[in-house]
């Protein structure tokens, strides 16, 4: 952990003691993962801090309740995962020019059917992180001003990185609520 | 979110539409993925940073005012679920009063703005309680949002805040990133009370 500033080691405390400011997922600490020595390295920051999240729960949550959901017009535990990690492939194949990852049909819902066990989902998840640091890493900053046409459109391919992060924060989000509904606290909320 | 949500999440949509690029939901994954990149000329970073603020911010001000004023303080802990723990986890309400204090803790170490004490962080003032009040205090956040996007510079990005430990482009991403996580939160507490979160209502599902 890098030094914290005073003001925020006050939050930190803070969160800490007040049962009113418990913590569900992420504190603020913006410190919480290395600087930034260029745009790529300050991207690659935030897709390996999600996706790592994402990672962790995968491996944390127990298999019998992969397939459980909070409300019945969800999707399951699992199926969050792989479309976190499904998007993430959409993205990282179209800004790589190659299809990286293994073949799981078009759009961005893998079946279950195809990722049967913990083992299946946990290794789709980390294939996707890898593959799309990967990526970020090789392109550089220069990547990120490209363009990539994906569907009809080009994109910015900063903007699609930004996509898949921001869409998989979602998701984490999602997943904190469905741990607390079996007793269960979040790993990055374990730290705190 | 729900089943259904094939491709691109409202998120996506909201990015995409944004700058022009507006989509289809589905099917749009490419059976090949195209090989051949251009280069054109690149948005500044302020113009992308700022865009991010705008879709998240769409989100969570959505969300907020989906959720009727007489469920605010709801929490899952309410809901008495059998085998869950959400004893003391955060209300609604608090879920975007926190949201809207991390960014004026983020924001602001890039503006330099002063702000109050306990507009910084934590869950925000106590005294802010009415739907109203709070869907405002979350609005001024991130208008502060795009003030601190706005002075971000090719130049400056990667520089420490004179406020902050981090570099300015860090700080403004994280906000983001710190938001959507809590949008996904929100998101279940709106579906918890049967409401359809609002990203989610123009899907043809």
């Amino acid at each position: 952990m890098k030094r914290i500033s005073l003001t925020l080691y006050a939050f930190t405390l803070l969160a800490l003691v007040a049962p009113s400011l418990y913590a569900q997922s992420q504190s603020i600490d913006p410190s919480s993962s290395l600087p930034a020595r260029s745009r790529a390295d300050e991207l690659l920051g935030r897709w390996n801090d999600i996706g790592n999240k994402l990672v962790a729960m995968a491996q944390d949550f127990p298999e019998d309740k992969y397939d459980y959901k909070l409300q019945k017009d969800e999707r399951t535990f699992a199926l969050n995962l792989l479309h976190a990690a499904g998007l993430d492939f959409v993205v990282l194949r179209a800004v790589a020019g190659s299809n990286l990852g293994p073949d799981f049909g078009k759009g961005d819902n893998p079946s279950r059917d195809q990722f049967k066990t913990k083992a299946d989902v946990v290794k789709f998840v980390q294939e996707a992180v890898a593959d799309g640091a990967d990526v970020i890493k090789q392109q550089g900053d220069a990547g990120l001003d490209k363009t990539t046409k994906l569907g009809s459109k080009l994109h910015h391919n900063s903007d699609l990185w930004m996509l898949a992060i921001e869409h998989s924060g979602e998701h984490y989000g999602q997943l904190v609520v469905y741990y607390r509904a079996n007793n269960m606290v979040p790993p990055d909320s374990r730290r705190q | 979110m729900k089943r259904v949500r094939i491709l691109f999440p409202a998120t996506a949509i909201f990015v995409f539409a944004a700058t022009g690029l507006a989509q289809n939901k589905s099917a749009t994954a490419p059976a090949n993925p195209p090989q051949a990149q251009a280069t054109q000329p690149a948005p500044t970073v302020a113009s992308l940073v700022d865009r991010e603020i705008g879709a998240v911010e769409k989100q969570i001000v959505d969300a907020a005012e989906a959720m009727p004023e007489d469920k605010y303080n709801f929490s899952p802990e309410n809901l008495n679920i059998p085998g869950a723990d959400y004893k003391g986890v955060r209300t609604f309400a608090v879920q975007v009063k926190h949201v809207a204090a991390s960014n004026y803790f983020l924001f602001s170490s890039i503006t330099g703005d002063q702000i109050p004490d306990d507009y910084k962080g934590g869950n925000g003032p106590t005294d802010i309680k009415t739907k109203a009040d709070i869907v405002k205090f979350v609005k001024d956040s991130f208008a502060m949002g795009h003030k601190a996007a706005a002075m971000l510079t090719n130049e400056n990005m990667l520089q420490t805040a004179e406020h902050s430990k981090s570099p300015r482009l860090h700080l403004a991403t994280f906000a983001v990133a710190h938001a959507f996580d809590h949008y996904g939160q929100m998101v279940e507490y709106l579906r918890m009370n049967g409401i359809v979160p609002p990203a989610s209502r123009t899907k043809s599902d």
